[in-house]
């Protein structure tokens, strides 16, 4: 069991070095570098810039200056704000903590409804009420997550007056508050998944319950509800992770947007701000940061599916 | 007469028969061709014109003469929308062609060479689906720089790596196929075999990615108009005018109600379009 | 000649020990349609049988005959939304009717009184789940006890079963035992309660011959020593000579005849028998040609009006074709539904 966690952890680190690879090779496409940031366009001379240039390495081969961005990388060094001076890595220490919250919440809530809603759909097949949520499934899944933002600002924010618009206040400040801004932004982010799992809830139980095991536990005496949480359920979970590994970033790149929505302070936000003012380290160093926050939770689900089917630890054992 | 019947013996016939038979598929066509038309005739069945602002009707609730309204500049939603509906279909068709090209190009190459270029293609296409569509692209436009032209290119990179996946799963079944062993035998070479052989296998699950793709760049391209990277003014998009909406959520919601509202239809239609397809074509890659 | 001999002397036995009035479970006119194309289709129809205490009763038919909605009838494991019971009674030990049960009260037969085998033991059991707890579950849905003893219960019960070291596979997985251990387990779950009744949906057909004589064995031995009665569902005649004393033949959804199983096989009456029974090839005959039964089994929409079986009958008559005849009893021990068979006897009478 560790060791397939070590092994998985392992696979990941190459895939990590060509993700650092693709992003560098964009940050290369970047028009200007620092260099030219920081002189200016026209008013210094060639030379200048060139002496600027090779002081920061921006002379070297391209590899070369891979190796040394990626160096400063592992060593904590994401660059510096064009804009600011300080360092990327202070700014992402920052934004983090929000963008996690966001993403946290928005996964729990998906799950927290989007399961019970797939297995009644399910158990009440082709009923009112599976009618009824399915439609509204499909629609929530087309819905962007930031005109669903919108429509909760509309409706909670302004007409209703009972959640806030805008802003953020850290958990350890006040909770309540924190919770109070969150809702919205919350509930915007999970639509996608939650409608995600849902559907895939309903398709995966129907699959369990057609099949023969079902049969026998239901000869055994045991009563329908139980038969759907232990049995159906526990089955149907593995098609379910699945389409939640694939959905989660979508989901994550609705965050982005909702944070600009709802003015949040996280990373989503940090990095459309910088991309409109042209501060290239921030982007990058979000996107990295971004980036391993996706593989690490690729991981976490492989982990998770390891521990929900034997046959995986089975079949690896062979 | 033969040839009659010969014609409704055709596969692609009973396959729009098929599609025509769920009722949801049919929304899927019915709304995406109102989409196309009001993108070829949009200009002819505005009520009013899109682009004429008009200082004496600005911000006007949905009534009988505005049926959605009127926006900051007095201009008539209605009109607005289905101008915007050009741009939003353009750049969603011609990024889904992009991404149709290259992706199946590289899932073709991928899938049938296998070793080196396989690894590599590979590699790269799961590096790069680890970022959200969405940022990728936004990436993308930072190194282009914004504009309509930009953000179709950056779609279209953004959604490769979908059809790149699908193609090479669908290539490596048919590769295994017998007829392509005796079509080698035969003396074609590599490239004729995927054009001829391959290909016609592997259309059926790009027309379902395109479908599902397409509604993907709509969305895409409604966050990316919001954050102000995409279509600039004076032509409006969807996404766009969700951008000016944003700022006038508590005088006029109806700004950004009505934009969106045509956005969840049209990828709700192309969603069920493309689930439509995969069951009449009945697709389905065998994973091995 | 072999089945004769097997089957003959030890059947004859137990059924001098049979007691008449010993009656386990009495199928009633039973009635079951189910939902197909958007209709209610009638799937068996006025089926009626007795099922005795502590003996081997044996339902043969093809696929679609209606002995696998039967047995599953008598524990109502036929899905609700798609089936409906339109007529009948099943009366469980002399006092209740197990249809007019609610579905809470049901439950507390179903695998306690009366419990199931099933044909694909991989697909039958829970592949996330060991065989140890689906063991342990069984007994604790109707036995107050705790973890720890179930599992001390299953491991004792899958001993029985005749499963190599029980403690160390008790805690493995489906997909880790062959077919013949899973279907060890599956019986150790019927078995785990004590039920009166077990029924088996064509326990062997799904495993190797040299398993399927280890399986069947087993039953059969459990079945004696256990004060149980055994239902066992199969096409297989074979199965039915070795293992049971009586026999139910069913061709769709009705009952042909019902026989001990020495009177069916030296004497078969209802045509269809003798079809069943003359096509099975037989080592020491002189034939060029294998017997079979003309024409095919009909479409659920189309059976016939009468008997159901006249469509295929080389005696079939006008009366055959108009009027479904009923299973009438004939003799002490002897069921049959022909129009031809009733009348021959009763006009040699």
């Amino acid at each position: 069991m560790i060791s397939q966690i070590i092994k998985r952890l392992l696979a990941v680190i190459p895939h990590l070095l060509i993700v650092t690879i693709v992003l560098f090779f964009l940050i290369h496409l970047l028009p200007g570098n620092a260099a030219t940031m920081i002189l200016g366009d026209s008013s210094s001379s060639i030379d200048q810039l060139q002496q600027l240039e090779s002081q920061m390495g921006f002379d070297q081969p391209v590899h070369i200056q891979y190796l040394q961005w990626l160096k400063n990388i592992l060593l904590g060094d994401l660059g510096t704000s064009y804009l600011t001076g300080y360092p990327v890595a202070n700014r992402i220490a920052e934004r983090l903590p929000v963008t996690l919250e966001l993403i946290s919440l928005s996964i729990l809530l998906a799950i927290l409804i989007g399961i019970p809603i797939g297995i009644i759909c399910a158990v009440k097949r082709n009923s009112a009420i599976d009618y009824f949520f399915s439609t509204i499934l499909t629609v929530g899944i087309a819905m962007p997550a930031f005109w669903a933002g919108m429509l909760l600002i509309i409706v909670f924010a302004i007409n209703l007056n009972i959640l806030p618009a805008s802003g953020y206040v850290p958990f350890s400040q006040n909770p309540l508050m924190n919770l109070k801004h969150m809702i919205l932004p919350v509930v915007a982010t999970s639509i996608s998944l939650m409608s995600t799992i849902a559907r895939q809830t309903r398709s995966a139980m129907l699959d369990v319950l057609g099949q023969d095991f079902i049969m026998t536990a239901h000869s055994k005496g045991m009563k329908w509800r139980k038969i759907y949480y232990k049995h159906a359920l526990n089955n149907a979970l593995i098609p379910i992770i699945t389409s939640i590994s694939i959905q989660i970033s979508t989901m994550i790149g609705g965050s982005v947007v909702v944070e600009a929505v709802f003015i949040l302070p996280g990373m989503g936000k940090s990095m459309i701000d910088a991309i409109f003012q042209r501060d290239y380290p921030i982007v990058m160093g979000e996107a990295l940061v971004i980036a391993i926050l996706i593989v690490v939770l690729y991981l976490f689900v492989d982990i998770i599916y390891a521990v929900v089917d034997p046959r995986i630890s089975y079949n690896q054992k062979k | 007469m033969a040839d009659k019947a010969a014609w409704k013996d055709r596969s692609w016939y009973k396959v729009v028969k098929k599609l025509i038979g769920r009722k949801t598929a049919l929304f899927g066509i019915v709304v995406f061709l109102l989409l196309v038309f009001m993108a070829l005739f949009g200009n002819h069945i505005t009520p009013y014109d899109p682009a004429t602002p008009s200082a004496s009707e600005m911000f006007q609730p949905p009534s009988a003469t505005h049926l959605f309204g009127t926006d900051s500049m007095g201009r008539d939603m209605l009109s607005r929308v289905i101008d915007g509906a050009k741009i939003t279909l353009i750049v969603s068709v011609i990024a889904v062609l992009i991404a149709m090209v290259i992706g199946t190009l590289l899932g073709l190459l991928s899938g049938y060479m296998g070793g080196v270029i396989d690894i590599i293609i590979t590699r790269l296409i799961e590096a790069i689906s680890v970022f959200p569509m969405i940022l990728f692209a936004l990436i993308i436009t930072t190194i282009l720089g914004v504009g309509t032209q930009n953000i179709m290119i950056a779609i279209g990179v953004a959604y490769v790596p979908a059809f790149t996946r699908i193609v090479r799963a669908m290539t490596l079944t048919v590769k295994e196929r017998e007829y392509i062993d005796s079509a080698k035998v035969i003396g074609l070479n590599r490239a004729e075999i995927l054009w001829r052989y391959v290909l016609p296998n592997v259309y059926s699950v790009i027309i379902v990615q395109a479908s599902l793709a397409a509604a993907g760049a709509i969305l895409s391209e409604a966050a990316l108009g919001f954050m102000g990277v995409g279509v600039q003014p004076p032509e409006a998009s969807w996404g766009s005018m969700l951008k000016v909406g944003y700022n006038y959520l508590n005088n006029a919601p109806w700004m950004s109600i009505v934009p969106g509202f045509a956005i969840v239809i049209t990828v709700l239609a192309l969603n069920l379009l493309g689930d439509g397809l995969r069951d009449a074509l009945d697709v389905r890659v065998r994973a091995d | 000649m072999r089945l004769m001999s097997v089957c003959g002397l030890t059947n004859q036995l137990k059924l001098v020990m049979i007691k008449m009035n010993n009656i386990l479970v009495s199928v009633k006119n039973l009635t079951t349609a189910f939902k197909m194309g958007g209709r209610y289709t009638t799937v068996i129809d006025d089926v009626s049988f007795d099922i005795y205490k502590n003996e081997a009763l044996g339902i043969v038919g093809e696929s679609g005959s209606g002995k696998s909605v039967t047995a599953k009838s008598i524990m109502r494991l036929n899905p609700v939304t798609v089936s409906k019971v339109l007529n009948g009674k099943i009366v469980y030990d002399g006092t209740q009717d197990v249809l007019e049960l609610s579905e809470k009260e049901m439950c507390s037969y179903r695998g306690n009184k009366i419990s199931m085998i099933f044909q694909e033991p991989m697909s039958s059991l829970n592949p996330i789940m060991t065989c140890g707890n689906q063991i342990g579950e069984a007994i604790m849905l109707h036995q107050k006890i705790s973890k720890k003893e179930a599992r001390e219960k299953s491991i004792d019960i899958l001993q029985k079963t005749g499963m190599p070291s029980p403690e160390k596979r008790i805690d493995s997985y489906p997909h880790e035992l062959s077919g013949g251990m899973r279907q060890r387990v599956m019986i150790a779950i019927a078995l785990s309660c004590g039920p009166h009744l077990l029924i088996a949906d064509e326990p062997t057909t799904a495993l190797d011959p040299t398993i399927q004589a280890q399986i069947l064995d087993l039953i059969r031995g459990i079945q004696t020593k256990a004060n149980m009665s055994v239902l066992y569902i199969t096409h297989d005649l074979g199965v039915v000579a070795e293992m049971c004393q009586r026999i139910i033949i069913m061709y769709c959804g009705c009952i042909m005849e019902i026989a001990d199983t020495y009177d069916l096989f030296t004497d078969p009456l209802h045509p269809y028998s003798q079809g069943l029974l003359n096509a099975i090839p037989k080592m020491n005959e002189d034939k060029e040609w294998l017997h079979n039964i003309k024409g095919t089994v009909p479409h659920f929409t189309e059976i016939p009006q009468g008997c159901v079986f006249c469509t295929r009958c080389p005696e079939a008559c006008d009366s055959c074709r108009d009027t479904r005849p009923k299973l009438t009893k004939i003799g002490e021990r002897r069921e049959v539904a022909c129009h031809r068979v009733i009348h021959r006897l009763r006009r040699d009478q």
